[in-house]
This record gives C-alpha cells, sequence and structure tokens, in this order.
C-alpha cells in the first residue's frame, strides 16, 4: 500500500501543459490621429472635374447649347400637333376638375368607408363617419358655394369685359392646364425628345437567386457584397463575396444556370462573371449587360482617325464585354491566333498589324497562305520579298524565305544591341526606341504568318519551317522581332509545343471544343474559366480570350473592313515618307546597311581593304552610328552580315604588315545575296 | 285587372326610393328609444337592447342586401 505511485515501465511521466500565447493576435488598434488626419484619400474635389478646366468648361457648355437647341426645335416641329391634342383633352380636364371638387365638398371619399360599416352592420362606426362628413361638408358647401360664384363671375368679367388679349392669355395658360389634368396618366401631351435605353435594374435579391439557381451555393445568407451594384458601362456590375467552398470559377463554370434562373433569366450574351484581378479568389465580378453583347454597337478603333502608336507601348486593340478598351503590345512577346474559319482570325490579326505599322519604326512583313488578300493593304509597307499571299508552293517558299531573313536578323541584331546597351542606350541587352530611332537595322519587325498550319503541315518545308520558326520566337522576343502566328487548324502538328510554350500572347477565338482552347491558350485555361467554344462563327466573328496581358478575358477586336485597313495603311505611309516621326531620317528604312555603307566608303579600284581602314570612313560617313565603331566590332558585325574578314597583307615602307580587312568581291556577292533574298 | 296594374306603376318607383334610401341613409333610428339608446326599465334606465345603445337601426332592405350579399361570398 503506497499513496504516491511510483514509475515503473508502465507509467510515463506527463509534463504539464504549457501556455503559450493566443493563437489570435491581439485585436488591431485605432488609427491614431496622426493618420486620420493625413489620410484625404476618400475627399472628393469641391468643384467638379468637369468645371475645373477651360476646354471642359467649354465642351459642356457646348453640349448644353447643342442640347437645348435640339430640344426647342424639336418641340416647335411638333407645335401644331400638341395644340390638337392640348384642345382634346382640355374640357376632359375642366370636368374632372369639377368632379374633384364636388367630391371633395361631400367628402365623398368616406363614402366606401360608410358602406362598409353599414354592410358589416357596425353602427357605432356608421355613426362617427357620418359625424365625420357632416363635420366637414358644413364648410366645404359654403367654400364650394362661394368657389362656383367667384369662378363664375371671373368668366362673365372675362367675357363681356375683359380685353382681347387678356382673355387670350387666360385660355393660353388655361388650356394647357386643364389639358394636363384631363390626359390619361400614360399619353404625354410632348413627345419625348431622346430615347434612353430601357434596362432592368439589378437588385441584390435577384443576383442571390440566380447565383442560389446555380446549385454551387447552398446558403443565400451568406452571400456578401462587398460593393454596392452600380451601373458599369452599358450594364450592371455586382461585386459578390461567395460563401465558404465556393470560388468564382465555380460560378463561371455555371453561367448558363446563371443566365436561366428565375431572377434573371437573360440570354447568356448578356450574363458575364468574371474573376476580379488582385482580389481573393471567392470574389465574383458580375457583370449584366442591358443589352446581348453582340448586338451592341462597338466602340470606335482608338487609332481609327488619327495618332501614332508605340512598338514598345501598349495599344488599343478592341474591347471587352463591358465595352472598356482592351490593349496589345508588341513588345518582348509573340502572339498567337487560333480558331475555327469565320471566327475572325484575320480581322482581328489584322487589327495589331495594321496598329504595328502606325509606329513608323516597324517593318511590316506578311506570310498570307490562304491566298484572300487580307493584308494587301499592308503590302506597299513591306520591305521587297516581305509579302507573300497565296496558297500555292511559290508562296511557302516566299514565306520560309521570310523565316530565313527574320533568323539572319536574330543573327545580325545582337552584337548592334550590345553595342549601344554598353554606349548607354539601354539598361538591359534589348532593342528599345532609342536604339530603333538610332539606327535602322535595329528597327521593330512584325512579321504575320497567318494560316501557319499550312507552312508547319507541308511535308517537305514542314520541319525547317517549325526549327526556324521556334528559333525566331524564342530569340526575336528582345531583338524586337514580333511575330503573329494565326492557324484554323489547332492540334499539336499546327502548333509545335516549342511554339506555343514560348509565345506569351494568345488568344483563342471561337473554337470547338475544350481541347482546342487548351491547346491556344496553355493547359488548364478551360478550366480557369475560358470558353472560346460559347462563341459563334461569323455571329460572334473577333471575339475571343486571350491570355498573357492581364487576367484572361474575352475581348473582341476592333472592326476595320478592307477599306479603313487601306486608309490607315495610307496613312502609315504618309507617316514614313513625310518623316513625321524623325525628321533626320527620312530615307527609307532599308536603304543604309552596313554592307551598304562599307561600299559607299570603299576607296574605288581597291580588291580588298583593312578594316582599320574603312572603319574611320563608316564613323566619318555616320558619325551618330558608328561612333565608337572598333576593328574587332567591325569585324563581328560584317561576319554577322555575311563577309569574312581575312588577314590582308601588305608592304609599308618595304616592311610587311598583316591586318583582318574585307575583300571587294566577297562584299558584292554578300550585298546581292541579300538582294535576291529580300 | 286595372287595379293590379295601377298598383305595379305606383310600386316601382316607390321601390327605387327605398333601394336609394338603402343605400345613401342604411341606418333610421330605433324605433324601440327612438334614437336615445337607452330605455326606462321598470326601476333604472336601461341600455337599449334592440340597437345595442347606438340608437341606429339598419333598414330592413339594407339587412335583406347585406344577408344576401354574405351569403353568395360564402361568409
Amino acid at each position: 500500500m503506497h499513496t504516491q505511485p511510483e514509475l515503473d515501465h508502465e507509467m510515463v511521466y506527463e509534463p504539464p501543459p504549457t501556455q503559450g500565447v493566443p493563437v489570435d493576435p491581439p485585436a488591431e488598434r485605432l488609427p491614431v490621429f496622426a493618420a486620420v488626419v493625413t489620410d484625404q484619400s476618400d475627399r472628393r474635389p469641391i468643384i467638379p472635374a468637369s468645371l475645373r478646366s477651360r476646354e471642359q468648361l467649354r465642351t459642356l457648355a457646348r453640349w448644353l447649347v447643342g442640347y437645348t437647341g435640339h430640344t426647342l426645335a424639336y418641340h416647335l416641329t411638333r407645335s401644331p400637333k400638341y395644340a390638337a391634342k392640348m384642345l382634346w383633352w382640355a374640357p376632359v380636364g375642366v370636368g374632372r376638375s369639377v368632379s374633384r371638387s364636388v367630391r371633395w365638398a361631400f367628402d365623398l371619399e368616406s363614402w366606401a368607408l360608410r358602406q362598409s360599416a353599414a354592410s358589416r352592420d357596425d353602427a357605432a362606426t356608421y355613426l362617427k363617419l357620418s359625424q365625420q362628413r357632416d363635420r366637414r361638408v358644413g364648410w366645404r358647401g359654403w367654400v364650394l358655394a362661394f368657389g362656383t360664384l367667384l369662378v363664375a363671375a371671373v368668366v362673365a368679367l372675362l367675357v363681356w369685359v375683359a380685353p382681347l388679349w387678356l382673355q387670350l392669355c387666360t385660355v393660353g395658360v388655361c388650356i394647357p392646364v386643364f389639358a394636363r389634368l384631363g390626359r390619361p396618366i400614360d399619353h404625354p401631351i410632348l413627345d419625348r425628345v431622346v430615347t434612353q435605353a430601357a434596362y432592368r435594374k439589378l437588385t441584390a435579391e435577384m443576383v442571390r437567386q440566380a447565383l442560389m439557381a446555380t446549385g454551387a451555393v447552398k446558403d443565400l445568407a451568406a452571400i456578401t457584397f462587398p460593393k454596392e451594384i452600380h451601373r458599369d458601362g452599358p450594364g450592371y456590375l455586382a461585386t459578390v463575396d461567395l460563401p465558404d467552398g465556393v470560388i468564382a470559377t465555380d460560378i463561371i463554370d455555371k453561367r448558363d444556370r446563371l443566365a436561366g434562373s428565375r431572377a434573371l433569366r437573360l440570354p447568356v450574351d448578356q450574363v458575364w462573371p468574371e474573376t476580379m484581378r488582385g482580389e481573393h479568389p471567392g470574389r465574383l465580378a458580375l457583370w449584366i449587360a442591358d443589352r446581348p453583347v453582340s448586338s451592341m454597337r462597338p466602340p470606335p478603333w482608338q487609332l481609327f482617325e488619327d495618332g501614332q502608336a508605340d512598338y514598345f507601348k501598349p495599344f488599343h486593340y478592341g474591347h471587352d464585354p463591358r465595352q472598356r478598351p482592351v490593349m496589345w503590345r508588341l513588345d518582348e512577346r509573340n502572339s498567337l491566333f487560333g480558331g475555327v474559319p469565320g471566327s475572325g482570325k484575320s480581322l482581328a490579326v489584322r487589327v495589331v498589324l495594321l496598329a504595328a505599322i502606325l509606329d513608323p519604326l516597324v517593318v511590316p512583313a506578311v506570310a498570307e497562305l490562304k491566298g484572300t488578300g487580307d493584308f494587301d493593304a499592308v503590302e506597299p509597307l513591306c520591305p521587297k520579298g516581305c509579302y507573300a499571299s497565296g496558297a500555292d508552293e511559290g508562296s511557302k517558299h516566299k514565306a520560309m524565305a521570310m523565316l530565313q531573313w527574320l533568323l539572319d536578323e536574330c543573327e545580325t541584331r545582337p552584337p548592334l544591341i550590345k553595342r549601344y546597351a554598353q554606349q548607354g542606350l539601354n539598361k538591359e541587352n534589348k532593342v528599345n526606341r532609342a536604339m530603333a530611332e538610332r539606327d535602322t537595322r535595329l528597327r521593330p519587325i512584325v512579321a504575320v504568318f497567318d494560316e501557319v498550319q499550312e507552312l508547319f503541315t507541308d511535308p517537305e518545308l514542314g520541319k525547317p519551317a517549325i526549327a526556324m520558326a521556334t528559333s525566331i520566337v524564342k530569340r526575336g522576343r528582345a531583338l524586337g522581332i514580333h511575330l503573329i502566328l494565326a492557324t484554323q487548324r489547332i492540334d499539336a502538328a499546327s502548333i509545335p509545343k516549342g511554339i506555343s510554350s514560348n509565345v506569351v500572347l494568345r488568344l483563342a477565338l471561337a473554337v470547338t471544343s475544350h481541347i482546342e482552347t487548351d491547346l491556344i491558350l496553355g493547359t488548364g485555361a478551360y478550366k480557369n474559366g475560358a470558353r472560346p467554344t460559347q462563341f459563334e462563327p461569323e455571329i460572334d466573328a473577333g471575339w475571343g480570350y486571350r491570355v498573357g496581358m492581364g487576367p484572361m478575358a474575352a475581348v473582341r477586336a476592333a472592326y476595320l473592313n478592307n477599306e479603313d485597313a487601306k486608309a490607315i495603311a495610307a496613312r502609315a505611309i504618309a507617316m514614313r515618307t513625310s518623316g513625321v516621326h524623325d525628321e533626320d531620317d527620312a530615307q527609307p528604312v532599308w536603304a543604309y546597311n552596313l554592307l551598304d555603307d562599307v561600299r559607299q566608303v570603299w576607296i574605288v579600284g581597291e580588291p580588298a581593304l583593312w578594316s582599320e581602314l574603312i572603319v574611320p570612313r563608316l564613323q566619318a560617313l555616320r558619325p551618330d552610328i558608328y561612333g565608337d565603331l572598333t576593328v574587332e566590332l567591325f569585324g563581328s558585325m560584317m561576319a554577322g552580315a555575311g563577309v569574312r574578314t581575312v588577314k590582308l597583307g601588305r608592304r609599308i615602307d618595304g616592311k610587311p604588315h598583316t591586318r583582318a580587312g574585307v575583300r571587294f568581291e566577297e562584299l558584292e556577292a554578300a550585298i546581292k545575296a541579300k538582294q535576291i533574298k529580300n | 285587372m286595372t287595379l293590379i296594374a295601377v298598383i305595379a306603376t305606383a310600386l316601382i318607383p316607390l321601390a327605387l326610393i327605398y333601394v336609394i334610401v338603402c343605400v345613401a341613409q342604411p341606418y333610421h333610428t330605433c324605433s324601440r328609444c327612438s334614437g336615445a339608446g337607452k330605455r326606462k326599465a321598470l326601476v333604472r334606465v336601461k341600455e337599449c337592447t334592440r340597437c345595442l345603445g347606438t340608437g341606429l337601426r339598419l333598414r330592413l332592405g339594407r339587412q335583406v342586401w347585406n344577408r344576401i350579399q354574405h351569403t353568395r361570398s360564402g361568409r
């Protein structure tokens, strides 16, 4: 018998639990005084922005004058109709005012109450009501009697005594007043001047019911709204916080159920659930359009009338369902367009290309292997040999030559870029605007290969074409070469993995299934809510889902027909010839390059020249470009351009000297080869 | 024959007037208490039992009409 247990093998000492700090952090402190007094972010301006600038004020005034003028003219032309209507309704108005006065005077509004009391045989209530009636009628009857007498006297005076102008004035005032009283409530006398779009107001209750109808949300009360529902573009935007366990993509998947729910009952085209960028995945942006988006008039292209694009900056491409502008970028990326025939591929590609040529520095190149001539407008801008249109073998070979040229550019550009970067034109070894302006050889190239599957699946040309394209996609990005590939056949053969995985900007226009969607946009795109399968070819031409710039979103290319394309191309040509952009560089794009310059400074009659003799001459020719050219750099640049530098022996004052140099015949051959290629 | 016709022609306007009165003035003063609402019983003054102290009685025509209405609406 022992009271204190001893530890044996079956007993283990258990230390007492230790108390740590609480898991929940202490409650947040209230903002301190300094934070409150310095924060002015939520103060709204006292004078609205539209009244602050002179320009805005002028615009506002112009609008006001125009609007008033239009309203006046509109009503003036309809004044006879208004007069007839008023004459028709004015007697009714007189009758109504008389009956209203009588009802008031004899307290007929309590008639129904008294009858009801009598029907219930409620004598006490009836008694009270009839006493009240007696009290009222007592004085109201007198008012009516005297009022009638007064009106009769005024009418008599007007008829027999008053001058004509007073009579006319009275009629002029009385008829509209009585017409207003007499007209039925749904027959306004004045016609409507502006037609406003009718739309149904979106309420929180509707959103909740619609979300419940998807089946993904079980608890109605768990749906909360972090922001109020408000107008956004031509529709309503509801920002919704979904309950636990439900994320925005769950709802996006059930867009059709959302649209078909009893609360909404709208075409799918009007219901746009989206994820929100920079928010938690459970937050859903639900945009309900006033009308089906495909029937809305798209906003015009920003660059349509005038304006320049910049290869190195985003430019306007089209719009999203909410009619907000969507941008496109060219620098340091490539583009891929995929969609079934009729999905508006060529139209979408053309928008990008037309924007690109509106940068006077950009050199376009087009290989369109369908032969419909969608890009004919751009042909005058393409350098020689850089335009091909047709489904024949010749066009394919031209496209191959273009790929070869682009690959050559990938070779010649890096040393130049390196040199300019060393000069401090860019902090990275990439082409930027300063470099492209400095040196024509670094002009950005935008190369379009439409219906590229024709080339890639060609039994002979396919393999080398894919190899070259892959290489260009990988290397050309930083060298100012933007490749645009468009295809209607979407499979692994038409979009090889090496290309698709290196293209950043991808647009899936109307496609048939989730397989194509994932092939174009990358695996998982369909799961993340991309639904290009919902677009119908021809009807939804130009609509597509895009990844690579901002969140994945449905976008529609601006619509530009052939005439528009021609007008824009004409502007682009004018920009280049008149030198809007760089006046110091009026020469055509390809007019000078290294080989031509060497040829120009060549000492006539010499079969070969030392590099160290050529370099100072080049520097004298174009000090801004060749300013700090060294013999070594010259050698590597010449090698890039296809001319070897060889050891040349010379005797100077009887002593032999050997230096690196260039042979004239090799230079000539390289220039000729380049001309043939172009 | 003529007597019946004379009575009928006299009754129709009378009936019309009675209908109007039933709508516009559905109550008449209680005949038991002559509108006072109370009556002198043997010892003390009591509330009139017929008009329940209101001094008003629904006209017979209105009573019939109400009954018909209630029957029709199923109450």
